[in-house]
């Protein structure tokens, strides 16, 4: 029998985010005929374009951080194995899963993703460089 | 095959666990650890063992010598050096939700699965909007026909994702498609039908197959079979014969959708590895 280290069966439990916390009036994000009503939000980005250089990049890092524990939750898994280079598919995400990490990333922090960019989603880092984008304009 | 697991019926104790964990190649072993609740662990275990169980019983190649890979979209395959002319295009699907981990393979044409079930929502008419823009609009009627009845919407809701997800899961896609270029219909327009029919990006599919089943604890299963020449590039080179003769293809494809198996931990080990352990439940 290989030796293997016995894994503990007493592991800490993350809570998971309740579905119903998915914001109920973001409407339409992915048909250009309607408009997204999104909650109201801090305008980020006038505050970041008045920064100097360095607290905006410390923001950035800000976001694949909270990038990272949002999907670490969604899914389940240890934060420490969420990686900006991580591929959803390496962490078991299926379509749904990646459908609700969007949506929660999208009420998290104020922005839109558009149907094209979420469907070519596949690294964590695809996904905060949307956020970030979206938060630019 | 088509294999059905409950975990619920695995309550193995911190040995019996490290045992079936170490059945596993070490790369899998090592990946177990990012899963921090137990019950996935378990669910983990179970769907990779049910997987190389398969393999084994298909090819009869010694248990630690079995190889699954995946495609860089995460698909799993077998090595296609194992293929030939019998068992040209061995392919599997697993899938689990809830207590249910499941398994569904075929020999010659494309097979896809997926389970949905509930997650626990209290508001399903508000949680369904959110899907909203990946159905197309007969799609999202259908859905919403169940009326103010949750239960009903949660269902249709299942239903639809799950056909889109076999469909998917088939063809090695993964994530990153437009689910709603998969149009799912009923030709009898009974929206509780267990036979949809596929229109993909407005074409009708009659090469496509696909089958609906109720499973216990509102869970709903999705089966897909399709020809071997939809799967993407990726998986396609891991097949043996993509053009099958549609006379082979229509064959198979139209043969009733044969039931799941239950099955336990026990028979997803193979007697030889047990090595003394008589119960690893």
């Amino acid at each position: 029998m290989a030796s293997t280290s016995v894994i503990s069966a007493t592991v800490p439990q993350l809570a998971s985010p309740p579905n119903n916390a998915l914001a109920a009036n973001v409407t339409g994000r992915y048909n250009g005929l309607k408009c997204c009503q999104l909650p109201q939000r801090i305008n980020l980005r006038s505050s970041t374009k008045n920064c100097p250089s360095r607290a905006v990049r410390i923001i950035c890092q800000s976001t694949i951080q909270q990038v990272q524990d949002i999907i670490a939750t969604q899914l389940s898994v240890d934060p420490s194995t969420v990686q900006p280079e991580t591929k959803f598919s390496e962490l078991g995400a299926d379509s749904l899963d990646t459908v609700e990490i969007v949506m929660s990333l999208e009420e998290k922090f104020g922005v839109s993703i558009g149907e094209q960019d979420a469907e070519n989603i596949s690294s964590v880092k695809q996904v905060a460089d949307l956020i970030e984008k979206q938060r630019s304009i | 095959m088509r294999w059905l697991l409950n975990s619920r019926t695995w309550s193995p104790s911190s040995s019996q666990f490290s045992y079936c964990l170490s059945l596993l190649p070490t790369p899998q072993q090592d990946e177990i650890i990012r899963f921090v609740k137990f019950e996935d662990q378990k669910r983990y275990i179970l769907s990779r063992l049910m997987q190389q169980m398969l393999i084994h019983v298909v090819f009869n190649i010694p248990y630690k010598e079995i190889v699954i890979s995946r495609t860089k979209e995460g698909k799993p395959y077998v090595e296609p050096c194992y293929l030939n002319a019998s068992a040209p295009n061995v392919n599997f699907s697993v899938s689990h939700h809830g207590d249910y981990v499941a398994l569904a393979s075929e020999t010659l044409c494309l097979v896809g699965l997926d389970i949905m079930g509930d997650e626990g929502n209290d508001e399903p008419e508000e949680y369904i909007k959110n899907f909203r823009s990946y159905f197309t609009v007969l799609e999202w009627d259908n859905i919403n026909s169940a009326g103010q009845d949750g239960r009903q919407l949660l269902d249709q809701f299942h239903r639809y994702w799950c056909m889109k997800e076999s469909y998917i899961k088939a063809v090695g896609i993964g994530i990153g498609f437009e689910l709603r270029r998969a149009e799912f219909f009923f030709k009898d327009g009974n929206i509780w039908g267990d036979s949809p029919c596929l229109r993909l990006d407005g074409i009708e599919r009659t090469d496509w197959h696909f089958y609906l089943f109720h499973l216990r604890d509102n869970h709903w299963v999705c089966v897909s079979k399709g020809p071997p020449g939809d799967a993407i590039e990726s998986f396609k080179k891991t097949l043996h014969t993509i053009n099958v003769s549609d006379v082979s293809l229509a064959h198979v494809l139209k043969q009733k959708d044969p039931a799941f198996t239950e099955l336990t931990i026990m028979d997803i080990i193979p007697v030889a590895t047990l090595e003394g352990q008589t119960n690893l439940i």
